[in-house]
C-alpha cells in the first residue's frame, strides 16, 4: 500500500507540472501595448478578407508603429461576441472592424475608447455622413472604412423583353411591378428582405435613433418610415412582391429571372455575379428609385468602422493606423481589390478602382450610380445601442407581417415598443 | 442487417436476445419496422446526400440546379483545388490542428477519464459517491456554458491564444468518467484485482496491464465520443483562439462561411464541410463493433 500511495503522489505531481507547463511557457510571449522603446505593438481583429495586406502595407512602411491583424468570425457570428468577452478579460486588441450598425452597442458595452482629440484632425478626409456613423452625442470612437451606398440592380433582359422603362420614382416602380406580374404571373419585381428594409426607411430621411441631452429617442414607427412600410405593404397586398424565397432561392431567383430587381448595396455586385454566374450581362444598375420626381436622395445598407477597443494604451497610433488605412491610396486600391470595399475616404471615391466597367454588367461603369449615392446618403441616419435585438425583433415581426398576421406597419409598431423595453431594462434613459 | 449482426454478438446477454427472436417471428412486424427503420434512415443520410451532391457542384450550379442532384458538370477536382488553394493553404493546417487537438485531446481525455472511473469503481475511500455526484452533475452542463468562464480563467492564466487553451479543457470528459466507473465495475472483477495483488503486482501495474484491457470497448467509446466531441467543438476555440493558424476546422469553415458578405465562397465552405466529416465518419465505421459493446455494456449497467 506504501508504493501505491509513493506512484499517486507521483502521479499528481506530474499532473500538476503537466498544467504548469504551458504557464511558463507564455510568460514571456505576452504581448504588451505601449511598451517603452521599440516600436509601438497594436493588435488588430477583423473579419474582411484583405485587411491582412493592407496591415502588411502599412508595417512595411512604418517603424514607430507595429500591427498585427488577427481574424475572427464576422460580427453578427459571435465576433463581436468575442470582442466583449475580451474586453471584459482585459486583453482585447486595440482595434477592430465594427460595422456602423454595431457602433452605439459598443459603446452600450463600455468596450470603446473615446478618441475625439486623437480623430479629430481626420475627420475632413471623409464622406460627411460616416464621421456620424463612429460618433455617438458628440464624442468619437473609431475611423470610417467603407459605406453601403444603395441602387437598384435590375434584369434589362427582362425589362426589355415587357416592355418596361427603368422606373426612376416609387410610384413608376409599383406600375412596373404591376406590368411585369400581369406579363409573367410567376414574375416578380423583387424579394423584399426585412434586411433590406433599413436601407429604404434611411433613403427617406427617417432617424430611428437619436440623442437629446443624455436621453436616447427612438423612432422606428416615425412617418417617414410608416411611408416607407405603407408603399411595400401595398404591393405585398396586392401580391406583386415576392417575400418568400430568402437565401439561395433568392440567388436562383435572380439567376433566372423570375425575381427582376434587387435593391442592394455596392457590396451585393460581386455576390450577385458569383451566385448568379447564369445572368452575366444581363443586369445593369440604376439609382435607388426616388419619393418625389427628380430627387436625389439615397440610403445606406452596412459600411464599416475600425474602432479603437477600451483597455487600449496607445489610442495615438492607433487612430493613426485606422486613419492610415482607410485613406492611404496603396491600402484602398488593395481593400476595394480584395475585400470590395467602397471607400469612405473621399479621396478614395476618386480612384480609378471605382470607376471602371465591370465585365459581369456589360462593361457598365456601375460605380458612378453609387458614387452619387454615397454623396447624397441622408446624413441623419443613427444606429441604436441594442442593434442586434432591434434586427431579431424587426426580421420576426416583418416575418409576421409577410404571412398574413400582421402589416408592415404593425411591426414597426411592435418593434418601437419591443426596442424601448429593451433599452430600458440595459438602464438607459429613453424618451419614445 | 444491423439486428441479425447484434443476435450473434457475444456481448449481448440471453434475455434480449431471446426477446428478439421472439419478434421476428411475425413477418408484418419484421416488414413495418425495416419500413420505419428504412425511412428513419432516409431521413438522417438526406443532408449528408446533398452535402456530398453540393460539394460536386460549380457555385453557379449551386443555386441554379435541383440540390439533391447533380449538376451539369462535375466541379470536384476545382473545388478541392480551389478548397486547399485559398487564403495560402489554410485549410491544411486546420486540418492538422484538428487533428492534434481531436486526436491528443481524446487521447489523453480517455486515459484520465478511464483511471478515474476505474479508480471510483475499485476503491473505497470517502467521498467517493460525492465526487461521484458532481461529476454526474457536470455531464449536465452543457460544454458552451463552460466556454466563458473557461475563457475568463485561460486569460488569467495567460494562456489565451495558444494550443493549449483548447487542449487542457479537452482532456476532461465528465461523462467518460461515469462510463468507465460503470464499465469497471462490470468488467474488471474484485477478484482478479486481489490475485494480481497476490502476486506481487502494484496499483499501476494493474491498472495497465489487467484492468486497462478488460476496459477496451469502454475506452474505444470514452475516445471516440470524445474525438467527436472535440472535432465539433466550436465555441471553446472561437473564444480561446485569436490566431487563426491555431484554428480547428469547424472554426475556421465557419470564419468563411462568415465571410460571405464579403466574399462569395459557399463552394469551398460546402466542399471544406465535406471532408471535415470525412475522420469522423471513418472513425465511426472503423471502430463501430467496439463502441457500440461498450456503450451498451455501460447502458444495461447504469
Amino acid at each position: 500500500m506504501e508504493t501505491t500511495s509513493r506512484q499517486w503522489r507521483a502521479i499528481g505531481k506530474a499532473v500538476a507540472a503537466l498544467l504548469m507547463l504551458p504557464l511558463t511557457m507564455t510568460a514571456c510571449g505576452g504581448t504588451d501595448d505601449g511598451k517603452s522603446g521599440g516600436p509601438a505593438k497594436l493588435e488588430f481583429w477583423g473579419w474582411a478578407p484583405g485587411y491582412d495586406k493592407s496591415v502588411e502595407l502599412f508595417n512595411a512602411n512604418h517603424k514607430d508603429i507595429q500591427v498585427t491583424f488577427n481574424k475572427l468570425p464576422s460580427g453578427g457570428s459571435g465576433g463581436y461576441d468575442k470582442m466583449f468577452s475580451a474586453v471584459k478579460a482585459g486583453n482585447a486588441p486595440c482595434l477592430a472592424q465594427v460595422g456602423f450598425e454595431s457602433v452605439p452597442t459598443f459603446l452600450l458595452e463600455g468596450a470603446l475608447e473615446d478618441v475625439t482629440e486623437e480623430a479629430s484632425g481626420a475627420k475632413g478626409q471623409f464622406v460627411g455622413w460616416t464621421w456620424n456613423q463612429v460618433s455617438v452625442a458628440g464624442r468619437t470612437y473609431g475611423i470610417p472604412v467603407d459605406t453601403g451606398p444603395t441602387a437598384m440592380y435590375y434584369r434589362k433582359d427582362v425589362f426589355e423583353k415587357y416592355g418596361i422603362a427603368v422606373p426612376t420614382t416609387w410610384e413608376e416602380y409599383a406600375k412596373a411591378a404591376e406590368k411585369l406580374h400581369q406579363a409573367d404571373p410567376k414574375a416578380y419585381i423583387v424579394n423584399l428582405r426585412a434586411t433590406d428594409f433599413t436601407g429604404l426607411a434611411w433613403q427617406n430621411g427617417a432617424k430611428w435613433f437619436g440623442t437629446e441631452g443624455d436621453a436616447w429617442k427612438v423612432t422606428i414607427n416615425g412617418p417617414q418610415t410608416k411611408q416607407v412600410a405603407d408603399y411595400w405593404q401595398g404591393l405585398i397586398d396586392k401580391k406583386l412582391v415576392n417575400t418568400t424565397d430568402q437565401g439561395a432561392a433568392w440567388w436562383s431567383s435572380l439567376q433566372s429571372g423570375t425575381v427582376a430587381t434587387a435593391i442592394g448595396a455596392v457590396w451585393l455586385h460581386p455576390l450577385i455575379a458569383e451566385n448568379a454566374p447564369g445572368a452575366k450581362g444581363k443586369f445593369a444598375v440604376a439609382p435607388m428609385p426616388q419619393w418625389a420626381a427628380g430627387d436625389k436622395k439615397f440610403g445606406n445598407e452596412g459600411g464599416s468602422s475600425t474602432a479603437v477597443l477600451k483597455g487600449c494604451k496607445n489610442k495615438k497610433a492607433a487612430v493613426e493606423f485606422a486613419t492610415w488605412m482607410s485613406t492611404n491610396p496603396d491600402s484602398l486600391k488593395n481593400l476595394i481589390k480584395v475585400t470590395g470595399i467602397y471607400p469612405a475616404a473621399t479621396a478614395g471615391l476618386e480612384l480609378p478602382e471605382v470607376n471602371t466597367g465591370v465585365d459581369y454588367y456589360g462593361g457598365q461603369n456601375i460605380f458612378t450610380v453609387f458614387a452619387e449615392a454615397a454623396e447624397n446618403t441622408d446624413t441623419n441616419w443613427q444606429w441604436g445601442p441594442t442593434h442586434s435585438q432591434m434586427g431579431a425583433d424587426m426580421g420576426e415581426e416583418f416575418g409576421n407581417a409577410y404571412a398574413g398576421k400582421n402589416t408592415l406597419s404593425g411591426a414597426l409598431d411592435v418593434t418601437q415598443d419591443k426596442t424601448l423595453a429593451a433599452m430600458k431594462s440595459k438602464g438607459l434613459k429613453v424618451n419614445g | 442487417m444491423s439486428s441479425r449482426q447484434s443476435a450473434t454478438d457475444p456481448h449481448r446477454s440471453r434475455p434480449q436476445r431471446a426477446l428478439r427472436s421472439g419478434r421476428r417471428g411475425s413477418p408484418a412486424a419484421q416488414l413495418s419496422t425495416m419500413v420505419l427503420l428504412l425511412a428513419v434512415a432516409g431521413y438522417f443520410l438526406l443532408p449528408v446526400w446533398w452535402l456530398v451532391v453540393s460539394a460536386t457542384k460549380s457555385s453557379g450550379d449551386l443555386f441554379g440546379t435541383n440540390g439533391f442532384w447533380f449538376g451539369s458538370n462535375l466541379h470536384v477536382a476545382d473545388n478541392v483545388t480551389k478548397l486547399f488553394q485559398h487564403s495560402d493553404g489554410a485549410f491544411s493546417r486546420w486540418i492538422l490542428n484538428s487533428v492534434l487537438y481531436a486526436g491528443g485531446g481524446a487521447l489523453a481525455a480517455t486515459l484520465i477519464a478511464t483511471m478515474a472511473g476505474y479508480a471510483l469503481a475499485k476503491y473505497p475511500f470517502r467521498g467517493r459517491e460525492g465526487v461521484f455526484a458532481v461529476i454526474i452533475g457536470a455531464v449536465l452542463i452543457p460544454p458552451p456554458l463552460l466556454a466563458l468562464p473557461l475563457y475568463l480563467l485561460a486569460s488569467a492564466a495567460g494562456v489565451v491564444d495558444t494550443y493549449w487553451s483548447v487542449l487542457i479543457p479537452s482532456v476532461v470528459t465528465p461523462f467518460g468518467v461515469y462510463l468507465a466507473r460503470v464499465y469497471a465495475a462490470a468488467s474488471v472483477p474484485d477478484e482478479l484485482i486481489d490475485a494480481a495483488r497476490v502476486d506481487g503486482a502494484g496499483e499501476l501495474r494493474i491498472f495497465f496491464t489487467v484492468a486497462l484491457r478488460l476496459m477496451t470497448p469502454a475506452l474505444v467509446t470514452i475516445c471516440l465520443f470524445q474525438f467527436v466531441g472535440i472535432w465539433n467543438n466550436f465555441f471553446l476555440p472561437l473564444m480561446m483562439l485569436a490566431d487563426d493558424k491555431l484554428w480547428p476546422l469547424t472554426l475556421g469553415l465557419y470564419f468563411w462561411n462568415s465571410q460571405l458578405r464579403d466574399q462569395p465562397w459557399y463552394d469551398i465552405v460546402i466542399t471544406g464541410s465535406l471532408i471535415s466529416v470525412v475522420p469522423l465518419v471513418v472513425a465511426f465505421l472503423a471502430l463501430q463493433r467496439y463502441w457500440r459493446s461498450g456503450l451498451s455494456a455501460g447502458s444495461i449497467k447504469a
